[in-house]
């Protein structure tokens, strides 16, 4: 089921009415909301189900395996063998075609048969997600940092509908608590909810979809078609596509927890006006980046063991960040684009350190400075990213060479004034106007908000193609 | 990123059951009220877009949902519009560019791509094949010569060739269908020579020629013909069609009887007449082997139809793309050797589109059918023909 749909708003009506009647008994509670987030997976594929059945069941298991054990270098061990088998579905699904498909060819140009089956397996929605989950939980168990819980709230942290298609990646010290009491229903952030829904409903259905179609996705399908002009501002567009799609995603998943009285962290924070690769990654996909750095970089070392272990533990770390998105090269190189411009951008804080500089710019200019070169690498990371090959990838950067003084018809006024805009909004702090908008909004009866919200959601309808696609992060 | 702890997250601390609200906080409410809030919000909206649902629903597939969503709606739609609201809604939506009038799948509309000047149609294009007049009847009668609607025996026609094109007369190529035609489209522009050729990727997803009221292709071909002329175009569609067809007084003709093939033949042939119309070459694709089983007697049939249009117009050409994706043993398989043996994934995962990779390899294909059929010159391509 999308967000972005009317069986979405239907299902979420119901689910809200029944939620808050069945909110003061909890076991029925979570019976219900367990079957409301199985019915939300299934609208997709009921025969894919039984893996997130599958998944909190190891995590469950995998708990209170590890907490059985009182000490703690076992108790690690133990985690890291669940951990382990928490991923064997996913790599089985997400990497098992990539690998059969190279030993196939691998073992072709020498003349043999291929030692493994080529299967198509179809990529489960969410796994990745959830899977992460679940270790976090089963490692959070053994750190002592969370008990293990009930059967049936494990069943639901993990399938919770509203993060269970593309995140945030909640931790159970996070969500657990939250399942367990009551929630309020007298202190619900309605006004909040309702900025972060429509908000994101903007952005995924009018921002993200007119670019991509307008200019991303016919240029990044045919590079050869179009001129430097065009490619520059679609590798430009590429970037606003990808935050205001991804973004609008975790926006209505956090409304949406909001008006159920439950609490996600957020997930972005203007990350187009990040000063370093390492900035952004505090601003980007910030659920996945703490997992990264809680669960892998520090267990891997961090960077207590001296310069040259910690740049390979960031590359290492960067390198599986990038493989989490896919299986394929361009993901690869995604990950050690970023790992290596965090290891350089480390030795160049250290050098401005050592001349008794400020580590990071400070004067005005300078951090602007740095804004453009990092909103630059970044964007030369996401022609990776987009790319279906590596090839295809130098395909659209050679473009950028070759393809000058040609015609660009693509590079409307229009598609140039909203990429404009959306980099112009990543680059001023947090407008108070949006956050006094909501308090007004809070200030109105029912009927009055009610009218409002259903002013600004007809505007959107109005302006929306027919057709939205599906969100960019629901194939990893 | 990793060494630096991140910000707090004040969304995950509940606030205290006393604290004392601040003037300028955000006031919370209570569950009843924001049931009662997003009732008003989506009765509300869906009273101002009931006629824009509505047309949705009615091009929906026949079926208990178009039922229960035009039985919804329909009242809806009549109390919007004995208020003026669905009036005033479609002002809205056309300050906002949006045509409320237009069938729900939208209308084609060149108007944001560059295109060339058109070429003069009768000396350049085909001599020998009149321009069909083009007045109301959307259906053009059936050319002299044509087997189509005749009942006497047809000659063979010659095939005419594609002119070779030059970097100041390029070819003009159009990709057109469905969601299958989307891939198809950025494949077959990425092989030809941009110097020498424009080509216009206009794929629409779930379009087809089942259900004209949601987007009507006929009609579109004709808005190609005369707004653009191309020298080629390549069909694919059909993926959609596997559902009763509607016909314009809004009678429903079910899928799998006979007046549904006999419909459905008319519309693939008046389809292909359009696009032929002023002497364009048409490559028809069909749709390639599926991974479900209950889907193929379907698609088999179409692709059927599909062969049998094109196969009776000289200037079209068809690809057997059910062939070209089925495993050496004719069965479904992801992976397939393409023209240098190079085993390689072409099927995406819903056992029915493609990959990219797949989507050039049959772009080749059906380009090299293009050359097989129509002389396509080596020039305007960037492959070895």
């Amino acid at each position: 089921m999308l967000f972005p749909t009317t069986d979405f708003a239907i299902f979420f009506v119901v689910v809200f009415a029944l939620h808050w009647a069945l909110n003061p008994h909890r076991r029925a509670w979570k019976w219900f909301m367990l079957a409301a987030s199985y019915a939300f997976y299934a609208w997709w594929d009921w025969r894919l189900v039984w893996l997130l059945a599958l998944v909190s069941a190891l995590a469950q298991l995998g708990a209170m395996w590890v907490e059985s054990q009182d000490d703690e270098r076992r108790r690690m061990r133990r985690a890291l063998i669940s951990a382990v088998g928490l991923l064997v579905p996913l790599a089985w699904f997400k990497y098992y075609g990539f690998f059969a498909l190279s030993l196939a060819n691998a073992f072709d140009s020498i003349g043999l048969s291929a030692p493994m089956p080529l299967l198509q397996l179809v990529l489960p929605i969410g796994i990745s997600f959830y899977t992460f989950m679940a270790i976090s939980y089963v490692v959070d168990v053994a750190r002592l940092e969370v008990a293990p819980a009930p059967w049936l709230d494990v069943f639901v942290y993990l399938a919770f509908f509203p993060h269970l298609v593309a995140g945030p990646i909640v931790r159970g010290d996070e969500l657990l608590p939250q399942i367990r009491r009551a929630r309020d229903p007298g202190r619900i952030d309605l006004s909040r909810a309702a900025y972060l829904i429509l908000g994101g409903l903007f952005k995924k259905v009018v921002v993200s979809s007119f670019l991509a179609a307008q200019i991303v996705d016919p240029v990044f399908g045919a590079p050869e078609a179009h001129s430097a002009l065009e490619t520059l501002v679609a590798i430009y567009g590429y970037a606003i596509v990808i935050y205001t799609d991804f973004s609008a995603y975790t926006d209505i998943a956090i409304g949406t927890a909001l008006l159920l009285g439950f609490r996600f962290p957020e997930n972005f924070d203007r990350p187009y006006s990040a000063i370093s690769l390492r900035d952004f990654w505090h601003r980007w996909h910030m659920t996945l980046s703490r997992w990264l750095r809680d669960y892998l970089y520090i267990p891997l070392g961090g960077s207590r063991r001296g310069d040259v272990r910690t740049a390979v533990n960031i590359m290492i770390t960067m390198l599986l960040g990038g493989l989490w998105h896919g299986a394929g090269w361009t993901f690869v190189v995604w990950g050690g684009l970023h790992g290596g411009g965090q290891v350089i951008g480390r030795l160049r804080r250290r050098r401005r350190i050592e001349r008794g500089l400020p580590p990071d710019p400070v004067s005005l200019a300078a951090v602007f400075r740095a804004r453009v070169v990092t909103f630059h690498l970044v964007c030369l990371g996401w022609v990776f990213f987009r790319a279906d090959s590596i090839a295809s990838a130098f395909a659209v950067l050679s473009r950028l060479v070759r393809g000058w003084g040609e015609e660009a018809a693509l590079v409307t006024p229009l598609v140039v004034l909203t990429i404009a805009a959306m980099l112009l909004l990543q680059n001023v702090p947090t407008a108070p106007s949006a956050a006094r908008l909501q308090v007004v909004l809070s200030r109105a009866g029912p009927v009055l908000q009610g009218a409002a919200l259903a002013l600004v959601l007809f505007a959107i309808t109005s302006l929306a193609p027919e057709g939205v696609a599906p969100f960019i992060y629901f194939q990893f | 990123m990793i060494e630096t702890p991140l910000p707090p997250m004040p969304t995950l601390q509940d606030p205290e059951p006393d604290e004392p609200r601040r003037p300028h906080e955000r006031r919370t409410v209570r569950a009843k009220e924001a049931l009662v809030t997003l009732l008003v919000a989506l009765g509300l909206w869906a009273l101002l877009f009931a006629p824009a649902l509505e047309r949705r629903a009615e091009t929906g597939p026949v079926g208990a949902r178009r039922t229960v969503a035009l039985a919804v709606l329909r009242p809806l739609t009549a109390v919007s519009d004995s208020l003026a609201i669905g009036r005033a809604s479609e002002a809205v939506m056309r300050a906002f560019g949006h045509d409320p009038e237009a069938p729900p799948g939208g209308e084609l509309d060149l108007s944001g791509f560059d295109l060339p000047p058109l070429p003069p149609i009768d000396e350049e294009v085909q001599p020998e094949r009149p321009s069909p007049p083009r007045g109301s009847d959307p259906s053009p009668p059936p050319r002299a010569g044509s087997d189509r609607g005749q009942d006497e025996p047809t000659e063979p026609q010659p095939t005419p060739e594609i002119r070779t094109p030059a970097e100041d007369a390029k070819l003009r190529v159009a990709v057109v269908g469905d969601s299958l035609s989307q891939g198809l489209g950025p494949a077959i522009a990425s092989w030809f020579d941009a110097d020498v050729a424009r080509v216009l990727p206009l794929g629409r997803q779930s379009t087809g020629l089942a259900r004209q009221d949601y987007f009507n292709w006929r009609l579109a071909m004709r808005k190609i013909e005369e707004e653009f002329r191309p020298d080629l175009v390549f069909v694919m569609l059909g993926s959609n069609d596997n559902q009763a067809q509607v016909t314009p007084d809004g009678r429903d003709i079910p899928v799998g009887s006979v007046e549904w093939v006999q419909a459905y033949r008319q519309r693939a042939t008046e389809f292909l007449r359009e696009a032929t119309s002023n002497g364009t070459h048409v490559v028809w694709v069909g749709i390639p082997v599926v991974q479900e089983h209950w889907r193929r007697d379907f698609y088999r049939r179409v692709n059927e139809i599909y062969e049998e249009t094109a196969t009776a117009d000289p200037l079209a050409t068809y690809v057997d793309a059910w062939e070209l994706f089925q495993a050496r043993d004719g069965s479904y398989s992801a992976y397939l050797r393409n023209e240098r043996g190079v085993l390689q994934q072409m099927r995406a995962g819903d056992g029915l589109h493609l990959t990219p990779t797949g989507y050039g390899y049959l772009a080749r294909a059906a380009i090299r059918a293009a050359a097989a059929a129509f002389d396509l010159p080596q020039r305007a391509v960037t492959f070895r023909i």
